[in-house]
This record gives C-alpha cells, structure tokens and sequence, in this order.
C-alpha cells in the first residue's frame, strides 16, 4: 500500500548524508565497551583504536547487503492476526512506556497500574489501528526490576496483535522476555510459523554502544527476534542541532549496531527505528510536536531505505497536554509526512504531552487519525473505469449520476472517506447529537470497545510455563 | 580597557580572549573581587536577563556560563577571603541503572554558572554510592536525576538510605528527568522537582535562601 510520494530528500542528498554517515564509521567509529565484541569486530574486517570501533565501508557494504535479506517480514499474533511488511508497506504501533495515563473517569493525570495496561491491549485489539501494540504504559504497581518482562508477558496474554515490545536495557530482563518469546512461538508452533511480536534496544548518542547494552543484544539477538535499533540523538544535545547532521549521525549509529548484530546473530530482522528528535531550547525538555519530529522521520525513512531497512519512526506525536486543535495538527503533519515518505512504520499512538502521557481517548482518536491518512496513502486509481467517462455521458444523456451504478460501486469500494468516529454532518444534526466534541465521543467509545473485547486464555501448558518463567524472573530479579 | 569588555566577553561567550582580558584588568590593578563581581558575574546577569526576556535560549546561556567558569578558574588564585565564596555545594548524579545523563549535565553546567559548587557524581551511580559522597563532601543539595520510567523508584531508594544512614536532614534534594513530576517528587519525600535546568537552578537558589 505504501507509495513513497514524498521525497523531502533529493537522491544527491541522501547519498551525501550516507556518506557523511561512512566518514563517521571510519573516521570517529563507535564506541563498544565489549572487549570481546571489538575483537569480533576486528575479525569482520573492524580497526580498534582503544574502546573505539571503525567501521570500513566494505564492512558496511556487507553488513547492509546482509539487511537487505531481511526486509519482507509477516509477524502474526497467536489468534491469528497477519501483519505484512515490506519496502512497500506502512503499519503502526503505540508509543511505548509512558510514565502516566489520564484516567478515563476522572480525567485526572495518574500513575498507571496493570489494569490499565490490560484495558490498552483489549482497546487496541478492537480498534483498526495501530496492528501493533506496544506497551503503552509503565505500570506503577509491578517491580521495577521485572516491570519489563512482565509488560511482555500481558502483552502476549491480551493482545490480539502481534507485539512490539518495550525498549529493553537490561540483559537481566532481556533473558527472560527472550524465553516468553520462545515459550509463545513453541507453543503455536504448529498453527504459527511467523515471528509473534519485536522488541527494541537503543545505542546511546553520539555513537556509543554500552556494555549493558550489548549484553541486552547477546540475548536478544543471539534468539533472532526481530528488533528495532532506536537511536535517539536530541538536536543540539547529544547530536548537531542541523537536520543533516542528525540524520547522518542516526544513519551511522544504525549501521554501527547493525555491524555488532551482525557478528552476533547476522540472521536477526532489523529495523531503522529513527528517533530523531528535539527539544525545547529554552528548557531543555525535549518536545515532540515540532515539525522538525516529522521531517526528520520521513527523511529517516528515505535514508532506511536507501541502505534496504524497513524504517520504524516517530509519527503521531504532540507536544499538547490535551485534546485540541494543537494536538491535531501536530499529530497530523507528524504522522503523515513520514508515511507519504514510505515509512514502515509510524509510532506514537496514544500519547500526548510529548510521549509523557497515555490516554484511553487518545487510542481512539488516533486510530481515526491514521484511517485519514491510509486513504491519502492509498492515493487516486486512475483507470478507464475510475476516469468515469461512461458515467459522464449518461449524465449527458439525462440519467442521474447519484444513482448509477458507477457511483454505488466506487462509494462501496472506498473512494471517499467514511469517519468512524469524526463528525461528518452539518451543525444541526451535531446539535442534536448531543454538541460532543472529539474527546467525549471517543471516551465513550472506549468504554464500548474494551467492554466488547473478549479475553483468549492460554493454553494450559502455556499457562504453566509462562507462570514459571514470570516466577523464576521474580526470584532472580527482584531483592 | 574596561570592565564592560570583560562583561561583553561573557555575554558573547568568547572563551577563546576571556583569560587575556582578566589579565589585562589585574596587570592594570583591578581588584580580583571587582572583576569577578562587576565582570563576570555581572555577564552572567546580562545573561540572565537575556535569557528571561526571550532573546538567549540554553545554548548561549551555557555557552557563557562555560566563559564564566574559565574566568573564574584562571582569577581563583588571585582570589582570597569570601570573594571565591562558591553559593553552595551540590551533588548530582544519575541514579542506578539509567544511563542518561543530558538533563544531569544540564543542571551541573547551570549550577556551575550561578557560582554554585558541583560534585558531578556520574551515571548509574549505586545508592551506597549516593550515601558516600554525600558523606564525605557533606553538601547542601543532593541531585537526582532519572529519565527512565522504571529507574524512577531508585530515588525513593536514594532518600530512604540517607534517612538509615541519619544524614537526609543535612542535605535539602531536588529531583528531576523527564518522567519525574512534582507528585512524584512529594510521594518519595523529596525537598523539590524542576521540570527544567534552569528550575533547578532558581530551586537551589531557594534552598540556599537567595
């Protein structure tokens, strides 16, 4: 479905980027704290010079050569949810950990618990967007030192998708989310030859891959899940403040990790997970409804491409504390830039407040928000039939154009937009609707959707060893 | 050559002439005092001002503040009695288990500006570790920063150690990151939160009664 319509790079751009991208390997290198990994690194044709790794384009040749291999993945969840993706796809999936929720009685900000997490996954089951959960919210009343392991354990549990799993940076929680990976696909093993979900590891900006870091990949990579390499430069902090040098810096931080994966497990799918971003400049804090949040991701995603990755960027991300007109622009410019850009995936479902805050209402909203932007991305069919000159001439000939057949037949097969939630009447009848603005009918919605979902228990096998592996995480992680 | 120049070479950041100026002003006999007070320190209010009213954002403000710090290292030695009087001691770090450090280095830098004296503890710093320093430097002010959601409760962690240890009523604690919120900061009984560095810049301030 996705068509790359938009180029905010020229192909001479890009390649200058990529190039500057080789020169950061080569000349700066990255740093890898991993002794053992270094020497590798060494053995694939790397130069160490102290903790520092250069990387040769021969090497990088390689590596991307290598990437290329992996970019046409379907993930199916275990009730059967199918998901392509391909150079020529975009889907979409949440934001992930964020550290508070508005409850959806009171409307008050709060600490997310595990019921909370629970209802996201059942809400996200019944909506059309995103086709991948992931774990939207912290919740506050689970250890911290097994908070991630668990958010994968409901995430297999509840949702209907398949997964994208917390960002990980903790090779303690990595060993046990790797085991619920291979505890769920074993067990469908029959039904389901497709990977069940992703997870995601982010090197640090600029250019360094730390020891708990690489420790997290030995795990994950080393069992072939899908991961997306999040590098998360901030403009003017820990990356230039330019665009251009943002993006060569990220192009270069994700074929550095993509090298060390590579020397661990060259058969792991990668993603180009982008999270280029800014801040504001007078505080520090960094904010996600700048238009530069989605310019950058959509040239992200035409650098992904360019090396053969599939791409996972920001996109419906705002700076806006509530549900208004700000929100919407933001997260519309956000989210759809880098789609007509080819993106493969865009994130950021769910949020507001710049990725601080989760919300029920704004699942919904957002799900009807990608559903304007899958029909721009769907584009014009332009054909002797869709060119509608018969219709034309039958109007001409005295036969009314609203009740011919080429007309039943293009409503029918989606020509013009239908809102699922939008208003799309005039003032009088929104009156008499009740006057309800976005929020109030997505809250209500919520509650109908959640309420709908229908829970699928695990097998009992599963059950039991999944409540083994939760117990044994518990006993070596917890003090 | 006055002392305007030396103000300006703040204000502009020239890092690169701020040493050459002091000296100038000391081979002239300026007053070491008068040139901390009336030149540096008076660049940073320049700064400051700049700053408030929307014309500097964060990169010119540290940029100075990194001149200042250059100038008062290279006038220190001339310096005696209260005149290199620091506006406080503050320890900061990341707490255990979160390895970012921007909004960490932020503060630091931003302290350091405002004549505070900062121990900067590093990342992933251990809770004995916490303890330790606060100990053995004896602070005012203790910084914590987190910015991952689930690193968050090694502050509370921080906080109940150095009540075990007898020693959380000898240092006031500011904590922030990006998930950090004044809630949060009242739930584990810390002292204040800043949302930004320049927060915790007027929070240390208050700490110190200024």
């Amino acid at each position: 479905m996705a068509r790359s319509i938009l180029k905010v790079l020229s192909d001479e751009e890009v390649q200058r980027i990529h190039e500057t991208s080789l020169k950061i390997l080569q000349e700066f290198g990255a740093k890898i704290d991993d002794e053992d990994l270094r020497n590798d690194l060494v053995d694939l044709g790397c130069s160490v010079e102290g903790d520092r790794v250069k990387i040769p384009a021969d090497v990088v040749e390689k590596v991307v050569e290598n990437v290329k291999k992996h970019n046409h993945l379907t993930f199916t969840s275990r009730t059967g949810y199918t998901v392509e993706m391909n150079p020529d796809t975009t889907v979409t999936h949440t934001a992930g950990g964020l550290p508070d929720i508005i409850d959806l009685e009171t409307g008050a900000k709060r600490r997310p618990l595990t019921e909370d997490f629970i209802a996201s996954m059942r809400l996200i089951n019944q909506l059309e967007y995103p086709e991948f959960p992931c774990a939207l919210v912290y919740p506050d009343d689970v250890p911290s030192q097994i908070n991630q392991v668990k958010q994968v354990e409901l995430m297999f549990r509840y949702s209907k998708k398949p997964i994208y799993s917390p960002g990980i940076s903790s090779p303690g929680e990595a060993k046990f989310i790797a085991s619920l990976f291979k505890a769920f696909e074993e067990s469908y093993k029959d039904e389901i030859k497709n990977p069940m979900g992703n997870v995601c590891i982010s090197p640090e900006s600029p250019l360094h891959i730390p020891q708990v870091i690489t420790d997290t990949m030995k795990e994950i990579i080393s069992a072939g899940i899908a991961t997306s390499i999040l590098s998360a430069p901030v403009g003017g902090m820990t990356g230039p403040l330019t665009l251009a040098g943002g993006l060569a810096q990220v192009n270069a931080e994700m074929i550095a990790f993509a090298t060390v994966c590579y020397v661990i497990n060259p058969e792991t799918p990668l993603f180009y997970g982008s999270r280029l971003f800014y801040a504001n400049m007078k505080t520090g804090c960094t904010i996600m409804g700048l238009p530069e949040t989605g310019l950058a991701s959509a040239a992200a995603a035409q650098m992904a491409a360019y090396n053969g990755f599939l791409s996972d960027v920001f996109g419906l991300c705002n700076t806006s504390c509530t549900y208004d007109v700000q929100s919407g622009y933001e997260k519309a410019i956000n989210g759809l830039v880098p789609a007509l850009a080819g993106a493969s995936w865009i994130s950021g479902f769910g949020s507001m407040a710049s990725l601080m805050v989760a919300s029920y209402e704004a699942l919904v909203i957002d799900s009807e928000i990608f559903s304007l932007m899958k029909r721009v991305l769907d584009g014009i069919t332009v054909n002797d039939d869709t060119l509608g000159l018969d219709v034309l001439h039958s109007a001409i000939e005295g036969s009314m154009i609203l009740a011919h057949p080429h007309t039943i037949k293009h409503l029918r097969s989606g020509e013009l937009f239908k809102p699922d939630l939008g208003f799309n009447s005039v003032w009088s009848d929104w009156v008499k609707d009740g006057s309800k603005d976005i929020q109030t009918v997505a809250r209500e919605r919520v509650r109908e959707l959640i309420e709908k979902d229908e829970i699928v228990p695990l097998p009992d096998d599963l059950e039991k060893e999944v409540n083994e592996i939760m117990a044994e995480a518990t006993k070596e992680l917890v003090k | 050559m006055g002392l305007e120049q030396l103000v300006a070479c703040v204000v502009e950041a020239d890092m690169d002439n701020v040493e050459d100026m002091i000296k100038k002003e000391l081979d002239a006999g300026t007053d070491p005092a008068v040139i901390l007070k009336d030149g540096l320190i008076n660049g940073m209010d320049v700064v400051g001002e700049q700053f408030e009213s929307g014309d500097f954002f964060l990169p010119e403000m540290l940029a100075a503040a990194l001149t200042m710090k250059a100038g008062v290292e290279y006038l220190k030695s001339h310096l005696v009695g209260d005149s290199n009087e620091s506006a406080g001691t503050v320890i900061v770090g990341t707490v255990e288990g979160d390895i970012h450090d921007i909004g960490k280095n932020l503060v630091t830098m931003m302290l350091e500006g405002a004549g505070f004296e900062v121990y900067d503890v590093g990342i992933d710093v251990a809770t004995e570790d916490f303890v330790k320093a606060v100990k053995e430097k004896n602070p005012q002010i203790l910084g914590l920063s987190s910015l991952l959601t689930n690193t968050m409760p090694s502050i509370k962690t921080v906080i109940a150690a150095l009540k075990e240890a007898g020693l959380r009523e000898q240092v006031k604690i500011m904590i922030g990151g990006a998930p950090v919120t004044q809630e949060f900061a009242d739930d584990v009984g810390a002292d204040g939160y800043a949302s930004d560095a320049a927060g915790a810049v007027a929070l240390a301030r208050g700490f110190m009664g200024n």
